[in-house]
């Protein structure tokens, strides 16, 4: 288990602020933020490469903070992955146990292994390791790392050089091989849906704090403030007015210009009135005019068209004059319950709305 | 895509080896080749190639022991006055070589250098020493130049591979920097083999104790033995020019 309490570290004018994570063997954390938001400073911070300015850093309930580096049982895949230039692919693979003077048939089944493992077996005689392609060089990185059997693997954006497609085949391909070494992976990237696909648990850091660390399913659902929301990209957020007075059912209503919609606040609330709402697409649902469900939240709407995106377009419903709500991801659009340009029913679950008071923006 | 600038750059190119070549075909044009054949026959021009060529490595290579390490803490390190600290340690490069022979005499002027002036004062050991330094400064310069352009991420990657620093340099950063070094060091040495202004004041320029190949072709010039001088100044030429591309051969860095 690897715990980081109370960690701080600066860099120029930039520092963490007492950062604390726990990351249980096996798992597989994944810590998400902007660009300068902090993750490479905290990584090299719990790497050893720099050191901390105060907290402490412990592997197993050993405290590591002054432990050097090849001592720490870490490996470290940074963003360039750093592979030797001098060296051949079987060279860089095989370099950590040549550091140990660990030889012979096992080091030799141990190499072997772990390139079938990463299917670059047929790769081991390449002598000159700019040959290969990105995806190769990410496995050969992999393999150099892991032949030396890491206590916790760190990767720096690991992937972000790599194609949409290759990406998304070597994510899947190196956390299965994670999860059936056991390995525990520490992972820094700015890419969420990266991290959504990498992470046992998720951690979003921003402006040098830490916002949120929960399961990713948790954190996209119920993102800990405003700027975290919006940071996640999360749809449909409206500045608006918390209305006085609560319904039997303890909803609220919130105003957003010409449209009120009810809401179920969050437990505590801290008595804002002026607030910011949300709700993700994936939440909104489209029914025919006409064909309203029993107690729902639902809303007249037109079809206004899509939101231009490849894998998931959106359709967007114009609520009234400029509050649009968008919907889905929509597979086929054929199956809206409208064509564009005609009416809808906009079903808004209440418990799915996110409200956020305008004093959490920094996340105070 | 070739464009003008690229013909402009390739004439520059080829003017100026045509001028370094010309350097050595017009003292050839002036002897001939049969005075620099002859003046390898004989012992003190033996001698002092001799002289010339084991005083610069010894030098040179001592120079390349401090220099490396000195270049790869100017390189990695970040510190308040490193820029002084460059200028300080190439003060030799922008000397007059005279001047430094003159700083390196007056270091034996007072104890504790004047107890070792017996060693170097006219003597060999003081052509090792002011060719030392004379090579230690390129040295320091290529090779801070050549540590800056690695990426110091290798040695991080290596010592989370296991490595110690020591070994991390070793097995990543040295092998990486190995053509850099080289040339630094073929820089130095020809340098120092070339040496006259600095060793010469430092040991003097005795015949057939100190002299060095600048050294005897400045005494044949003395004696206005011209044919002679320039005979040498073929074989120091060539054997710079040999010692060059003798070590790219060796490292492989020839295209």
């Amino acid at each position: 288990m690897l715990q980081a309490t109370d960690l701080v570290a600066h860099y120029g004018g930039f520092s963490l602020q007492r950062i604390s994570v726990t990351i249980p063997q096996g798992e597989s954390f994944v810590l998400l933020g902007p660009s300068g938001a902090g993750k490479t400073l905290f990584l090299e911070t719990v790497l050893g490469v720099k050191p901390p300015d105060a907290g402490r850093i412990l592997l197993d309930g050993r405290d590591i903070g002054r432990t050097r580096p090849e001592k720490r049982g870490f490996c470290y895949l940074p963003q360039d992955l750093a592979l030797f230039p001098h060296l051949s692919v079987r060279e860089n693979i095989t370099f950590g146990l040549a550091v140990r003077r660990a030889g012979g048939a096992a080091a030799e089944e141990r190499v072997h292994g772990t390139a079938r493992l990463l299917g670059i077996e047929r790769l081991l005689d390449r002598r000159d390791i700019r040959s290969l392609s990105g995806g190769e060089k990410q496995r050969v990185a992999l393999a150099r790392a892991l032949v030396v059997e890491p206590r916790v693997l760190f990767l720096d954006e690991p992937f972000s050089a790599l194609d949409p497609a290759t990406r998304r085949q070597l994510q899947r391909e190196f956390r299965a091989v994670w999860r059936r070494l056991g390995l525990t992976v520490l992972l820094v990237t700015h890419d969420h849906e990266e991290a959504a696909a990498l992470a046992d648990r998720l951690a979003i850091l921003m402006d040098g704090r830490l916002k949120q660390c929960a399961p990713p399913a948790q954190v996209f659902d119920r993102p800990a403030d405003l700027a975290t929301a919006r940071f996640l990209l999360t749809e449909n957020i409206l500045p608006g007015r918390l209305l006085p007075g609560a319904s039997a059912n303890g909803s609220h209503t919130v105003e957003c210009g010409p449209v009120t919609f009810r809401v179920v606040l969050p437990e505590p609330w801290a008595g804002a009135d002026v607030v910011h709402v949300a709700i993700r697409g994936c939440h909104v649902r489209l029914h025919p005019r006409g064909a309203c469900p029993p107690n729902a939240s639902v809303y007249p709407g037109v079809l206004e068209g899509f939101t231009l995106s490849a894998s998931a377009p959106r359709a967007l419903v114009r609520l009234a004059e400029g509050v649009r709500i968008e919907c889905g991801p929509w597979p086929d659009p054929q199956a809206l319950p409208a064509p564009v340009g005609g009416d809808l029913l906009v079903e808004l679950p209440p418990e799915r709305f996110l409200v956020f008071a305008d004093n959490e923006e920094g996340g105070a | 895509m070739r464009g003008w600038l690229d013909w402009v750059c390739l004439a520059i190119a080829g003017l100026s080896v045509t001028l370094m070549v010309s350097l050595i075909a017009v003292q050839l044009g002036y002897t001939g080749s049969g005075p620099a054949l002859r003046a390898l026959g004989e012992p003190d021009v033996l001698q002092a190639i001799w002289l010339s060529v084991w005083t610069s490595l010894v030098g040179a290579v001592a120079a390349l022991v401090l220099a490396v390490p000195t270049g790869y803490a100017l390189a990695r390190w970040r510190f308040r006055g490193a820029w002084l600290a460059e200028a300080l340690l190439v003060i030799p490069v922008t000397m007059s070589p005279m001047s430094l022979g003159v700083a390196l005499l007056l270091i034996f002027r007072d104890p504790p250098g004047l107890w070792l002036a017996r060693f170097f004062v006219f003597e060999v050991p003081g052509i090792i020493l002011a060719e030392f330094f004379v090579a230690y400064a390129f040295i320091v310069l290529v090779a801070r130049t050549t540590f800056s352009g690695i990426d110091p991420r290798f040695e991080q990657v290596a010592r989370f591979l296991g490595c110690t620093p020591w070994q991390a340099f070793r097995r990543v950063t040295l092998p990486l920097a190995r053509n850099g070094i080289v040339a630094a060091f073929v820089l130095g040495w020809a340098r120092a083999i070339g040496d006259f202004g600095s060793s010469s004041t430092l040991a003097g320029a005795v015949k057939g104790h100190t002299e060095t190949m600048p050294v005897a072709i400045y005494l044949s010039l003395a004696s206005v033995s011209i044919d002679r001088a320039v005979a040498l100044s073929v074989l120091l030429t060539l054997l710079t020019v040999g010692g060059l591309v003798a070590v790219r051969l060796l490292v492989g860095g020839q295209r």
